[in-house]
């Protein structure tokens, strides 16, 4: 799905990426949607719903990388009193979709859950998933804060960053994600008429006819 | 505020272990849990970003020639391009950063990323043919020993030649040059069946 607009990740730079309407080379567009095959139907040619199709029917992860995965998502985005968790939002399904339409994430994801497993097994005799909550949080303290993490943990640092972006942008472009960041897009103005009080004022009204065919909204 | 998706949130890392939060303290850059998943919320729309784009002046010595030594894949020769900035291109990316400067404090911003640009490397002015669309080389002019088509994009050497694509500019406009190809083909097609009614152009 390479197309659309051009897309600039948004870092602490964050550039105007819309403004761009001058050719830049060397940059990729993307522009990924999760859902059923339904749900992509809009706005694709034949040929962009068949690869979308393919790309949501197909499997990467194996079973204990997607529970590794699923565990992850839940420890970056747990639910709160706002919205529900990274799981509840489908992000490990996200992400199985996301690796399959960028390859480049395959290996340092795969690699970077072994490692983390690698880690698990030498600290408490087993893989992330199998171990407490308390000993999941103590690993993922190691990893999660670049700034002050161990050298030799650079590569959980690494990895755990693609986790928290790709969780991240999951979860926040779900419809769970979308509600709870209050992403509002266009919507039309609505006029209800002249407002009552100014009725009022020059002791007017509408006609309740016309009130009914033209002044109705949906919503 | 951009529609959530693929990107949201990237390198939040770079972003939340800079800046006070809602409670107004800095915290450790990264994490995960409640706290980072409301780091999302407060920043989300809190970034605001500016590029600019200015007009590269016309100079005769940034010009193009054929390579003498380089062909592409099917054996063509390639173009070398010499271009260099001029100090008006300089000062204009000097002068748009000064006002991205007094925009963003002029609305209580920060300034997060871009500051650092200096005369050290032209204000941020990008390599010439970095951000670029290709026009220019046939260029229009009055003078045949000095341009190569005349303002009705028609060739001085040879009336029967007209370039009605973006060769003809002489400049590196800062605006998309559509609009002004079509108009400026739109004029050569006028000064065309003119011509060729009046039987100068066969």
């Amino acid at each position: 799905m390479d197309r659309r607009e051009y897309l600039k990740t948004l870092t602490a730079g964050t550039l105007g990426a819309g403004l761009l309407f001058q050719c830049q080379p060397e940059k990729k567009d993307t522009n990924v949607t999760s859902g059923t095959p339904n749900e992509l139907s809009y706005d694709r040619t034949p040929e962009e719903l068949k690869r979308d199709s393919e790309l949501i029917a197909g499997r990467f992860f194996n079973d204990h990388e997607m529970k590794t995965i699923a565990t992850l998502a839940d420890i970056i985005i747990p639910a709160d009193e706002k919205s529900g968790s990274a799981t509840d939002a489908g992000v490990p399904d996200f992400i199985n979709f996301i690796v399959l339409d960028m390859p480049h994430y395959q290996t340092p994801i795969r690699g970077g859950i072994r490692w983390l497993d690698l880690q698990c097994m030498r600290r408490f005799n087993a893989d992330f998933v199998s171990c407490t909550h308390e000993q999941q949080i103590e690993m993922v303290d190691e990893i999660a804060w670049p700034e002050k993490a161990r050298p030799e943990m650079q590569q959980g640092v690494a990895f755990f960053n693609i986790m928290r972006d790709l969780t991240a942008c999951g979860f926040f472009s779900s419809q769970m994600g979308i509600e709870d960041i209050g992403y509002m897009g266009n919507r039309p103005n609505q006029w209800d008429g002249v407002p009552q009080d100014v009725l009022d004022q020059y002791g007017l009204s509408h006609d309740p006819r016309l009130l009914d065919l033209y002044v109705k909204y949906d919503t | 505020m951009r529609m959530p998706g693929y990107g949201f949130g990237f390198g939040i890392q770079n972003l939340n272990g800079k800046f006070p939060g809602r409670n107004g303290e800095k915290k450790e850059a990264g994490g995960y849990g409640a706290s980072l998943k409301d780091d999302y919320r407060y920043f989300y729309g809190a970034t605001f970003g500016l590029a600019g784009r200015g007009e590269a002046i016309a100079r005769e010595d940034n010009y193009c020639e054929i390579d003498p030594t380089t062909v592409d894949k099917y054996g063509i020769p390639v173009l070398r391009f010499h271009y260099k900035w001029s100090d008006h291109e300089i000062k204009q990316a000097r002068h748009m950063k000064e006002t991205f400067k007094e925009i963003i404090h002029a609305m209580g911003g920060e300034i997060t990323y871009g500051a650092e640009d200096g005369p050290e490397n032209n204000y941020g002015l990008e390599t010439p043919g970095r951000i670029i669309h290709e026009v220019g080389t046939t260029r229009m002019g009055n003078d045949p020993k000095r341009s190569v088509v005349n303002s009705y994009n028609q060739a001085h050497d040879c009336k029967n030649v007209f370039v009605v694509d973006g060769g003809p500019f002489v400049s590196q406009a800062d605006k998309n040059p559509t609009w002004t190809i079509l108009a400026l083909s739109m004029r050569a097609s006028e000064y065309m069946i003119d011509q060729i009614k009046k039987q100068n152009i066969t």
